[in-house]
Protein backbone atom coordinates (compact mmCIF):
# COMPACT_ATOMS: atom_id res chain seq x y z
CA UNK A 1 0.00 0.00 0.00
CA UNK A 2 2.62 2.61 0.82
CA UNK A 3 4.54 1.82 -2.02
CA UNK A 4 1.65 1.70 -4.28
CA UNK A 5 1.40 5.96 -2.60
CA UNK A 6 4.76 6.78 -3.44
CA UNK A 7 4.96 5.04 -7.08
CA UNK A 8 1.24 7.40 -7.70
CA UNK A 9 2.89 10.14 -5.97
CA UNK A 10 5.96 10.27 -8.18
CA UNK A 11 4.24 9.50 -11.39
CA UNK A 12 1.81 12.17 -10.68
CA UNK A 13 4.43 14.74 -9.66
CA UNK A 14 6.91 13.27 -12.57
CA UNK A 15 3.72 13.76 -15.42
CA UNK A 16 3.13 17.19 -13.49
CA UNK A 17 6.72 18.29 -14.05
CA UNK A 18 6.60 17.43 -17.82
CA UNK A 19 2.90 18.59 -18.72
CA UNK A 20 4.25 22.10 -17.64
CA UNK A 21 7.27 22.26 -19.28
CA UNK A 22 5.72 20.53 -22.82
CA UNK A 23 2.90 23.10 -22.53
CA UNK A 24 5.12 26.34 -21.75
CA UNK A 25 8.46 25.32 -23.51
CA UNK A 26 7.63 23.50 -26.18
CA UNK A 27 8.31 26.30 -28.84
CA UNK A 28 10.47 28.46 -27.62
CA UNK A 29 11.78 31.97 -29.45
CA UNK A 30 15.01 30.60 -30.40
CA UNK A 31 14.53 32.82 -33.14
CA UNK A 32 17.11 35.49 -31.78
CA UNK A 33 20.68 34.44 -31.67
CA UNK A 34 23.06 36.16 -29.36
CA UNK A 35 23.71 39.70 -29.92
CA UNK A 36 27.46 40.40 -28.70
CA UNK A 37 28.47 37.02 -30.00
CA UNK A 38 31.14 38.74 -32.14
CA UNK A 39 32.11 41.05 -29.64
CA UNK A 40 32.41 38.21 -27.48
CA UNK A 41 34.94 36.89 -29.90
CA UNK A 42 36.74 40.32 -30.13
CA UNK A 43 37.13 40.33 -26.47
CA UNK A 44 38.53 36.57 -26.06
CA UNK A 45 39.98 35.75 -29.35
CA UNK A 46 37.94 32.37 -29.14
CA UNK A 47 35.56 31.44 -32.17
CA UNK A 48 33.95 28.78 -30.18
CA UNK A 49 31.74 30.73 -27.84
CA UNK A 50 30.86 27.86 -25.66
CA UNK A 51 34.79 28.23 -24.50
CA UNK A 52 34.85 31.60 -24.48
CA UNK A 53 31.86 31.95 -21.72
CA UNK A 54 33.47 28.98 -19.66
CA UNK A 55 36.67 29.99 -19.26
CA UNK A 56 36.17 33.56 -19.64
CA UNK A 57 33.59 35.69 -18.93
CA UNK A 58 31.75 33.27 -16.84
CA UNK A 59 35.16 31.61 -14.49
CA UNK A 60 34.14 31.86 -11.42
CA UNK A 61 31.55 29.43 -12.40
CA UNK A 62 34.24 27.15 -13.79
CA UNK A 63 36.53 27.47 -11.06
CA UNK A 64 33.85 26.85 -8.15
CA UNK A 65 33.21 23.24 -11.05
CA UNK A 66 36.75 22.78 -10.38
CA UNK A 67 36.68 22.83 -6.73
CA UNK A 68 33.54 20.41 -6.62
CA UNK A 69 35.94 17.81 -8.50
CA UNK A 70 38.60 17.96 -6.53
CA UNK A 71 36.69 17.45 -3.45
CA UNK A 72 34.86 14.86 -4.90
CA UNK A 73 38.18 12.94 -5.91
CA UNK A 74 39.77 13.55 -2.56
CA UNK A 75 36.91 12.31 -0.83
CA UNK A 76 36.91 8.68 -3.08
CA UNK A 77 40.46 8.33 -2.48
CA UNK A 78 39.90 9.33 1.59
CA UNK A 79 37.51 6.49 1.42
CA UNK A 80 38.52 3.98 -0.74
CA UNK A 81 42.00 4.02 -0.10
CA UNK A 82 42.50 4.37 3.76
CA UNK A 83 40.52 0.96 4.45
CA UNK A 84 42.72 -2.16 5.53
CA UNK A 85 41.05 -4.71 3.03
CA UNK A 86 42.08 -1.94 -0.31
CA UNK A 87 45.23 -3.37 -0.31
CA UNK A 88 44.43 -6.33 -0.48
CA UNK A 89 43.33 -7.35 -4.06
CA UNK A 90 45.31 -9.12 -6.18
CA UNK A 91 45.90 -8.09 -10.13
CA UNK A 92 44.48 -9.86 -12.34
CA UNK A 93 45.54 -9.73 -15.71
CA UNK A 94 43.25 -8.75 -18.86
CA UNK A 95 42.80 -11.46 -21.64
CA UNK A 96 45.64 -11.48 -24.84
CA UNK A 97 42.50 -10.27 -26.90
CA UNK A 98 41.62 -7.31 -24.87
CA UNK A 99 45.58 -6.16 -24.25
CA UNK A 100 46.40 -6.46 -28.04
CA UNK A 101 43.56 -4.38 -28.71
CA UNK A 102 43.43 -1.70 -25.75
CA UNK A 103 47.46 -1.30 -27.06
CA UNK A 104 46.28 -0.38 -30.57
CA UNK A 105 43.63 2.22 -29.47
CA UNK A 106 45.53 4.03 -26.48
CA UNK A 107 48.04 5.48 -28.30
CA UNK A 108 44.95 7.09 -30.21
CA UNK A 109 42.68 7.81 -27.38
CA UNK A 110 45.64 10.18 -25.67
CA UNK A 111 46.19 11.69 -28.48
CA UNK A 112 42.45 12.49 -28.96
CA UNK A 113 42.62 13.47 -25.85
CA UNK A 114 45.34 16.16 -26.17
CA UNK A 115 43.55 17.57 -29.47
CA UNK A 116 40.35 18.34 -27.65
CA UNK A 117 42.06 20.02 -24.91
CA UNK A 118 44.73 22.27 -27.34
CA UNK A 119 41.95 23.21 -29.63
CA UNK A 120 39.64 23.79 -27.25
CA UNK A 121 38.96 27.07 -27.81
CA UNK A 122 38.46 26.37 -31.73
CA UNK A 123 36.44 23.48 -32.39
CA UNK A 124 34.13 21.44 -30.40
CA UNK A 125 36.47 19.78 -27.06
CA UNK A 126 37.62 21.51 -24.65
CA UNK A 127 39.14 20.92 -20.81
CA UNK A 128 37.01 19.03 -19.63
CA UNK A 129 36.00 16.68 -22.31
CA UNK A 130 39.96 16.01 -23.33
CA UNK A 131 40.79 15.83 -19.82
CA UNK A 132 37.87 13.00 -19.83
CA UNK A 133 39.19 11.31 -23.08
CA UNK A 134 43.07 11.23 -22.22
CA UNK A 135 41.76 9.08 -19.19
CA UNK A 136 40.03 6.82 -21.12
CA UNK A 137 43.20 6.48 -22.91
CA UNK A 138 44.78 5.67 -19.73
CA UNK A 139 42.45 3.10 -19.16
CA UNK A 140 43.51 1.45 -21.89
CA UNK A 141 46.98 2.01 -21.30
CA UNK A 142 46.19 0.10 -18.10
CA UNK A 143 44.55 -2.92 -19.65
CA UNK A 144 47.26 -3.31 -21.94
CA UNK A 145 50.34 -2.97 -19.92
CA UNK A 146 49.24 -3.22 -16.34
CA UNK A 147 48.30 -1.28 -13.40
CA UNK A 148 51.22 -1.46 -10.89
CA UNK A 149 53.65 -0.61 -13.69
CA UNK A 150 51.68 2.55 -14.79
CA UNK A 151 51.19 4.03 -11.15
CA UNK A 152 54.83 3.61 -10.80
CA UNK A 153 55.29 5.49 -13.60
CA UNK A 154 53.01 7.92 -12.93
CA UNK A 155 54.15 8.37 -9.23
CA UNK A 156 57.71 8.64 -10.51
CA UNK A 157 56.66 11.54 -12.32
CA UNK A 158 55.49 13.15 -9.26
CA UNK A 159 51.27 13.28 -10.44
CA UNK A 160 50.04 13.00 -6.87
CA UNK A 161 51.84 16.66 -5.97
CA UNK A 162 50.57 17.94 -9.38
CA UNK A 163 46.96 16.86 -8.43
CA UNK A 164 47.52 18.93 -5.25
CA UNK A 165 49.62 21.81 -6.97
CA UNK A 166 46.63 22.63 -9.89
CA UNK A 167 43.98 23.67 -8.38
CA UNK A 168 46.00 26.06 -6.78
CA UNK A 169 47.68 26.77 -9.47
CA UNK A 170 44.12 28.03 -11.14
CA UNK A 171 42.67 29.61 -8.15
CA UNK A 172 46.15 31.75 -8.31
CA UNK A 173 45.62 32.46 -11.97
CA UNK A 174 41.99 33.34 -11.21
CA UNK A 175 43.49 35.98 -8.06
CA UNK A 176 46.41 36.78 -10.10
CA UNK A 177 44.52 40.35 -12.00
CA UNK A 178 44.21 41.56 -8.26
CA UNK A 179 48.23 41.94 -8.29
CA UNK A 180 48.24 44.25 -10.85
CA UNK A 181 45.02 46.48 -9.93
CA UNK A 182 42.48 44.98 -12.50
CA UNK A 183 39.25 43.20 -11.10
CA UNK A 184 39.28 39.40 -10.02
CA UNK A 185 39.27 36.81 -12.94
CA UNK A 186 40.03 39.21 -15.83
CA UNK A 187 42.38 37.96 -18.96
CA UNK A 188 45.93 38.77 -18.07
CA UNK A 189 47.59 37.66 -21.36
CA UNK A 190 47.03 39.44 -24.40
CA UNK A 191 44.78 38.47 -26.82
CA UNK A 192 45.43 37.33 -30.49
CA UNK A 193 43.72 37.18 -34.25
CA UNK A 194 40.55 34.84 -33.24
CA UNK A 195 40.82 31.59 -34.88
CA UNK A 196 44.88 31.40 -34.25
CA UNK A 197 45.58 28.46 -31.98
CA UNK A 198 47.75 31.35 -29.37
CA UNK A 199 44.94 33.91 -30.54
CA UNK A 200 44.00 33.61 -26.92
CA UNK A 201 46.83 32.51 -24.42
CA UNK A 202 44.69 32.22 -21.27
CA UNK A 203 41.89 30.33 -22.46
CA UNK A 204 44.50 27.85 -23.63
CA UNK A 205 46.38 27.55 -20.80
CA UNK A 206 43.17 27.33 -18.21
CA UNK A 207 42.17 24.73 -20.89
CA UNK A 208 45.33 22.74 -20.56
CA UNK A 209 45.45 23.16 -16.61
CA UNK A 210 41.76 21.60 -16.53
CA UNK A 211 42.45 19.26 -18.97
CA UNK A 212 45.38 17.88 -16.76
CA UNK A 213 43.30 18.30 -13.64
CA UNK A 214 40.49 16.14 -14.80
CA UNK A 215 43.50 13.54 -16.05
CA UNK A 216 44.61 13.00 -12.67
CA UNK A 217 41.41 13.32 -10.83
CA UNK A 218 40.06 10.58 -13.25
CA UNK A 219 43.38 8.44 -12.78
CA UNK A 220 43.08 8.91 -8.81
CA UNK A 221 39.41 7.54 -8.78
CA UNK A 222 40.18 4.85 -11.17
CA UNK A 223 42.88 3.75 -9.52
CA UNK A 224 41.31 3.52 -6.00
CA UNK A 225 38.53 1.47 -7.59
CA UNK A 226 41.14 -0.86 -9.97
CA UNK A 227 43.46 -1.05 -6.19
CA UNK A 228 40.22 -2.24 -4.75
CA UNK A 229 38.76 -4.57 -7.07
CA UNK A 230 42.12 -6.14 -8.62
CA UNK A 231 40.53 -6.05 -12.03
CA UNK A 232 39.65 -3.28 -14.13
CA UNK B 1 6.99 14.50 -34.57
CA UNK B 2 6.87 17.97 -34.07
CA UNK B 3 6.22 17.65 -30.39
CA UNK B 4 9.21 15.41 -30.01
CA UNK B 5 11.46 17.79 -29.07
CA UNK B 6 14.42 17.85 -26.61
CA UNK B 7 12.42 19.22 -23.23
CA UNK B 8 9.95 16.65 -24.25
CA UNK B 9 12.06 14.08 -23.92
CA UNK B 10 14.15 15.46 -21.03
CA UNK B 11 11.24 15.24 -18.96
CA UNK B 12 10.18 12.33 -19.96
CA UNK B 13 13.38 10.78 -19.12
CA UNK B 14 13.13 12.81 -16.01
CA UNK B 15 9.98 11.50 -14.73
CA UNK B 16 11.35 7.62 -15.66
CA UNK B 17 14.00 8.62 -12.95
CA UNK B 18 12.34 10.05 -10.94
CA UNK B 19 10.19 7.47 -10.28
CA UNK B 20 12.86 4.53 -10.10
CA UNK B 21 14.76 6.61 -7.70
CA UNK B 22 11.76 6.74 -4.96
CA UNK B 23 9.92 3.62 -6.21
CA UNK B 24 12.93 1.16 -6.21
CA UNK B 25 14.85 0.12 -3.02
CA UNK B 26 17.96 -0.99 -4.37
CA UNK B 27 20.86 1.87 -3.97
CA UNK B 28 22.47 1.03 -6.83
CA UNK B 29 19.43 1.27 -9.28
CA UNK B 30 19.25 4.76 -7.26
CA UNK B 31 22.33 5.56 -8.50
CA UNK B 32 21.38 4.77 -12.13
CA UNK B 33 18.15 6.63 -11.80
CA UNK B 34 20.11 9.53 -10.55
CA UNK B 35 22.55 9.31 -13.55
CA UNK B 36 19.26 9.62 -16.08
CA UNK B 37 17.94 12.45 -13.68
CA UNK B 38 21.29 14.09 -14.52
CA UNK B 39 21.00 13.21 -18.13
CA UNK B 40 17.44 14.52 -18.87
CA UNK B 41 18.95 17.93 -16.78
CA UNK B 42 22.02 18.15 -19.56
CA UNK B 43 19.19 17.48 -22.26
CA UNK B 44 16.86 20.03 -21.00
CA UNK B 45 19.08 22.64 -20.81
CA UNK B 46 21.00 22.11 -24.03
CA UNK B 47 18.09 21.67 -26.27
CA UNK B 48 15.88 24.34 -24.80
CA UNK B 49 17.53 26.86 -26.99
CA UNK B 50 18.12 25.06 -29.67
CA UNK B 51 15.99 24.34 -33.00
CA UNK B 52 16.92 21.96 -35.36
CA UNK B 53 18.21 25.00 -38.29
CA UNK B 54 20.60 26.28 -35.83
CA UNK B 55 24.72 25.97 -36.24
CA UNK B 56 26.82 25.19 -33.59
CA UNK B 57 27.91 28.38 -31.49
CA UNK B 58 31.64 28.70 -33.06
CA UNK B 59 31.88 31.52 -35.62
CA UNK B 60 32.48 32.22 -38.14
CA UNK B 61 29.01 30.35 -38.94
CA UNK B 62 27.35 29.74 -42.67
CA UNK B 63 26.33 33.30 -43.39
CA UNK B 64 22.43 33.52 -42.38
CA UNK B 65 21.88 30.97 -40.50
CA UNK B 66 20.98 31.25 -36.60
CA UNK B 67 23.42 29.80 -34.19
CA UNK B 68 22.22 28.12 -30.79
CA UNK B 69 22.69 30.31 -27.50
CA UNK B 70 26.31 29.12 -26.49
CA UNK B 71 25.18 29.93 -22.89
CA UNK B 72 23.02 26.88 -21.78
CA UNK B 73 25.46 24.83 -22.92
CA UNK B 74 28.52 26.55 -21.06
CA UNK B 75 26.55 25.89 -17.97
CA UNK B 76 26.00 22.35 -18.89
CA UNK B 77 29.47 21.52 -20.09
CA UNK B 78 31.62 20.79 -16.77
CA UNK B 79 28.39 18.85 -15.17
CA UNK B 80 29.58 15.89 -17.23
CA UNK B 81 33.01 15.08 -15.48
CA UNK B 82 31.43 16.77 -12.12
CA UNK B 83 28.43 14.21 -13.12
CA UNK B 84 31.34 11.06 -12.64
CA UNK B 85 33.02 12.34 -9.77
CA UNK B 86 29.97 12.60 -7.67
CA UNK B 87 28.84 8.92 -9.16
CA UNK B 88 32.78 7.67 -7.76
CA UNK B 89 31.74 9.59 -4.57
CA UNK B 90 28.27 7.80 -3.88
CA UNK B 91 29.27 4.38 -5.25
CA UNK B 92 32.04 4.44 -2.57
CA UNK B 93 29.80 5.48 0.26
CA UNK B 94 27.55 2.17 -1.14
CA UNK B 95 30.26 0.09 -0.90
CA UNK B 96 31.30 1.00 2.82
CA UNK B 97 27.40 0.45 3.58
CA UNK B 98 27.45 -2.82 1.63
CA UNK B 99 31.03 -3.93 3.66
CA UNK B 100 29.15 -3.11 6.70
CA UNK B 101 25.30 -4.96 6.22
CA UNK B 102 25.94 -6.54 3.24
CA UNK B 103 22.71 -5.62 1.31
CA UNK B 104 22.39 -3.21 -1.09
CA UNK B 105 18.68 -2.88 0.09
CA UNK B 106 17.96 0.31 1.43
CA UNK B 107 14.55 -0.88 3.54
CA UNK B 108 17.30 -3.23 5.12
CA UNK B 109 20.14 -1.49 5.60
CA UNK B 110 17.19 1.24 7.10
CA UNK B 111 16.41 -1.78 9.45
CA UNK B 112 19.71 -3.07 10.51
CA UNK B 113 20.82 0.75 11.61
CA UNK B 114 17.90 0.41 13.84
CA UNK B 115 18.06 -2.44 15.45
CA UNK B 116 21.89 -1.94 16.14
CA UNK B 117 21.08 1.57 17.38
CA UNK B 118 18.71 0.24 19.60
CA UNK B 119 20.11 -2.26 21.44
CA UNK B 120 23.44 0.18 21.86
CA UNK B 121 21.13 2.16 23.38
CA UNK B 122 20.00 -0.35 25.60
CA UNK B 123 23.20 -1.72 26.43
CA UNK B 124 24.39 1.89 26.86
CA UNK B 125 21.68 2.38 29.10
CA UNK B 126 22.48 -0.09 31.50
CA UNK B 127 25.97 0.61 31.33
CA UNK B 128 26.88 3.91 31.84
CA UNK B 129 23.94 6.39 32.09
CA UNK B 130 25.59 9.45 30.31
CA UNK B 131 25.64 7.93 27.14
CA UNK B 132 27.76 10.38 25.57
CA UNK B 133 28.92 7.94 22.62
CA UNK B 134 25.68 6.14 22.18
CA UNK B 135 25.99 6.65 18.61
CA UNK B 136 29.53 5.37 18.34
CA UNK B 137 29.30 1.81 16.83
CA UNK B 138 32.18 -0.15 17.05
CA UNK B 139 33.31 -2.17 13.61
Amino acid sequence: MKRRVRTALAVALSLAASGIVIFNLSAPDVAAPPHDADLLVSETGAPNLVSAIYLDARLYDTLYEILVFTVAVIGVRFYLLRRESSARATPIPESHVLQASAQILYPLTLLLGLYLTVFGHLSPGGGFGGGVVAASGLLLCVMSIGVQTIYRRLSGAGIERLEWALPMVIVAICVAPLLFGRPMLSNLLPVGRAGHVFGSSSILLLNILVGLKVLIGSWMVLYAFICHRGEI
Amino acid sequence: MGWLSGPTVAMILLAIGTTALIVRKDLVIKLLALGLVNSSGILFLISIRFQPAMEAPILPAKVGSPIADPLPHALVLSAIVINFAILALSLVFVMLLVERYHSTDCGRIEHAVETEEATLGSQNLAAEPSGTDARKVPR
